[in-house]
């Protein structure tokens, strides 16, 4: 793995896959007004030079208190100059440093860790320390690489995530679970545990009608040249799980509450292809001369979230 | 004036004494470890010194059953009948030969901390029981003698060896129980402390699993290279008490490292880095506290005897009896033989400064190292030996200039002179100022 960070590898703006999910996670979060104002929850994310989910959901959802953890201390100053908003608030250090001087308490959040590396220890302990500390409602996001050669051969692959998870790795994990078209589902398996096991340590001692719950919506997988995987859920309280319900999450088409991810594959149309389908969507028998029918198909789930991208000058 | 007069004060135990009290002591995989213990006993009762092939342990774990069953010869009726349920050990029980057991609480208060009812079957040689007690109602009434309901067969003709063995199986598991044994973690965590704490056993062939998946032994290694590279061993005898004893470097593990304690085969101390094992006390030798440079360090001790009653372990077995004088006496060896090992660790941690890497002397010897387990047939060496590096001429005195300067300057300085790091930049621009103009050559 390359250890040039990838805000300078690429512009995050034009990764199409990376833009649709951007905008389902925007979606999901909109739904958490069941709950309350979804301006008034907390965002926490990694901004990166583009701040791109920042300006998104500035402008979709209404947030106002933005927290990017960046961790390209020496570059600060172009940090600094490229947030596009005043109320992003930059707390330079890795998220390991950054997240235990945050404040949780009453404070509804909605935390994406966006990381663009593969997963490990420091990773884990980073959802970890969010588990235990977001207060409900909140929603934690995480994407994370998932190339299975990030971690060898297919023979060593499990002995290296062994060494490097120790204990947080589940024995039901197998060398077979890690080839690469499996992979993703390990590792939000993975995740999935060892979110399962922190949320029931702090569970230990609460009474059972004011328990602490993790319920996974999100699940996704895209690749933008890079497979990628996203796990997002809410944690609530036992006395929320009516608000929880009026949430609709499940009637997101993209909702994923278990291991079965939901591909974000952004099919290759052009402007005017996507102009033509667009003006007979919503339809299911939708059709564009000489496009392939699964293109069609794939768009159509994927329309209303659909990058534009032209070159402009400006 | 009143006589005073010969009276008694009531003294005995309670039952919940033991169902809630005593089991605040274990933790829980200690209590899961407790049983299987019972298992390993019931091998070594069959099979002695022997190999434990063909002899396995089934362990199953769900939020509403725990259960685990073996085929290492089941509780006779008289056992279970006279002694295997009392609490405590009976002065007139049958003798114990080498066993891991022997506190005689182990199952019951392993039982009494996952749930609140249980059933035991057995098959022995001539007979077969059942013992099934819902605890919440046995522990109402005190009134002595205590027993729990048993239904038993005697059999005149022996029963098939394969058929004998033992099934603890507890249901209405309590909450926080119920809810650690639904974590795939927990199950994880509690198959890697059975991988160590049992690994003896199962490199002696018992064969053991969780929810259906093999558990493979976790071995601790020491590094070795013939004539150059040896662990230290020791061996010796303390009044009924074999004593053995391996101190040497490992894999770099900074979780890993650290002591090992033994007692009859199952390993009480796991990876030890405190005091409890001579880390960071003042004695002589002195030890320093543990830190990520001895993240190699490893040291084995067994203690081995027919009585179990004279080994260092404390009740729940995850505990060293520190002031058992067994243990104290052991304890000055290990820091003796420990400090050789510390000594190294520090010359391999100080070679990192050697910028010439053929005088790495000790790191490549680590390097062509291989790992192995301590193994009785490996040629005793009172010291940790290792082939020292030739002493250096001593290099002149030095002094460490730091001073900063804006990144940018030091770029374009690194970047006109070739220099990879700021480090060489400062050490060339300094040479070449003291010979153009001091003339210093």
């Amino acid at each position: 793995m390359s250890d040039i960070p990838s805000y300078l590898k690429v512009n995050y703006t034009i990764r199409p896959a990376k833009s649709i999910e951007r905008k389902m996670i925007a979606e999901a979060c909109a739904r958490l007004s069941a709950f309350s104002r979804v301006s008034s929850y907390r965002y926490i994310g990694l901004g990166s030079i583009f701040f791109t989910d920042f300006t998104l959901f500035h402008r979709t959802l209404g947030f106002s208190e933005m927290i990017s953890m960046e961790e390209n201390i020496e570059d600060s100053g172009r940090f600094e100059f490229n947030k596009p908003l005043g109320c992003i608030q930059i707390e330079f250090g890795n998220s390991r440093q950054v997240l235990p001087t945050l404040k949780w308490q009453n404070r509804p959040t909605i935390i994406w860790l966006d990381y663009d590396r593969a997963l490990d220890k420091d990773k884990l302990e980073d959802i970890g320390y969010v588990v235990a500390n977001l207060c409900p409602p909140s929603m934690l996001i995480v994407t994370l690489r998932a190339v299975a050669d990030d971690f060898g051969d297919p023979d060593s692959r499990l002995a290296v995530l062994k060494e490097e998870l120790k204990d947080k790795l589940s024995y039901e994990i197998q060398t077979k679970d890690l080839i690469q078209t499996r992979f993703p589902m390990a590792v939000r398996n993975i995740v999935h545990d060892n979110i399962s096991l922190v949320m029931n340590e702090r569970n230990a001692g609460f009474p059972r009608e004011n328990r602490f719950e993790y319920r996974q919506i999100l699940n996704f997988c895209y690749s933008d040249g890079t497979m990628m995987v996203t796990i997002g859920g809410v944690i609530v309280q036992t006395g929320q799980l009516p608000n929880f319900g009026h949430c609709d999450f499940n009637y997101l088409e993209f909702y994923r509450p278990g291991e079965e991810s939901y591909f974000i594959r952004a099919p290759s149309l052009t402007l005017l292809e996507q102009r033509f389908l667009d003006l007979q969507f919503p339809s299911a028998s939708a059709y564009c001369p000489c496009v392939p029918n699964d293109d069609i198909l794939a768009y159509a789930k994927l329309y209303r979230y659909f990058p534009k991208f032209v070159e402009a000058e400006i | 004036m009143v006589t005073p007069h010969e009276d008694t004060v009531r003294a005995q135990p309670t039952k919940a004494f033991f169902v809630s009290m005593l089991v605040k002591d274990q933790s829980l995989p200690s209590a899961i470890l407790d049983l299987v213990d019972n298992c390993v006993d019931g091998a070594k009762r069959i099979r002695g010194g022997n190999p434990f092939d063909n002899l396995h342990v089934d362990i199953s774990i769900s939020p509403q059953k725990f259960e685990i069953k073996d085929n290492c010869g089941g509780i006779s009726i008289d056992l279970a009948k006279n002694y295997a349920f009392c609490f405590g050990r009976d002065a007139n029980a049958p003798p114990l030969h080498g066993t891991v057991g022997l506190f005689g609480v182990g199952m019951k208060r392993a039982i009494f901390k996952l749930g609140s009812k249980f059933e035991v079957r057995s098959i022995s040689e001539y007979g077969s029981f059942t013992v099934k007690v819902a605890v919440d109602q046995w522990q109402t009434d005190n009134t002595p003698p205590w027993t729990f309901p048993m239904t038993c067969t005697e059999y005149a003709q022996p029963t098939l060896e394969k058929d004998r063995g033992t099934v603890v199986e507890v249901t209405d598991l309590f909450e926080g129980v119920a809810s650690q044994f639904g974590e795939k973690l927990f199950i994880t965590r509690l198959r890697s402390e059975i991988a160590a704490r049992h690994q003896i056993y199962l490199d002696k062939g018992i064969r053991m699993t969780m929810n259906g998946t093999h558990i493979a032994p976790t071995t601790v290694t020491y590094a070795f290279v013939p004539g150059e590279l040896l662990p230290a061993r020791k061996s010796f005898h303390l009044d009924g008490v074999a004593v053995n004893l391996f101190v040497g470097i490992g894999a770099s593990d900074i979780e890993n490292a650290g002591w090992y304690v033994y007692c009859n085969g199952r390993m009480v101390v796991r990876a030890d880095q405190s005091e409890l094992t001579g880390w960071g006390e003042l004695g002589t030798p002195k030890i320093p506290k543990y830190h990520h440079q001895f993240s190699r360090f490893r040291g084995s001790v067994y203690f081995e005897s027919d009585d179990p009653t004279l080994l260092p372990w404390n009740t729940t077995k995850d505990r060293l009896d520190v002031e058992a004088d067994k243990y104290r006496s052991v304890k000055l060896q290990m820091v003796a033989t420990m400090r050789p090992v510390i000594d190294f660790l520090n010359r391999l941690d100080s070679e990192l400064q050697e910028p010439d890497e053929e005088k790495r002397v000790l790191t490549e010897l680590v390097r062509k190292a291989t790992y192995s387990p301590p193994t009785a047939d490996l040629p005793v060496e009172e010291e940790f030996t290792y082939v020292k590096p030739m002493p250096r001429p001593k290099p002149p005195k030095t002094v460490t200039i730091q001073y900063s300067r804006p990144k940018e300057k030091v770029d374009a300085l690194k970047k006109c002179l070739g220099a990879a790091s700021a480090r060489e930049a400062g050490e060339r621009t300094f040479d070449w100022y003291l010979k153009n103009e001091c003339g210093y050559e």
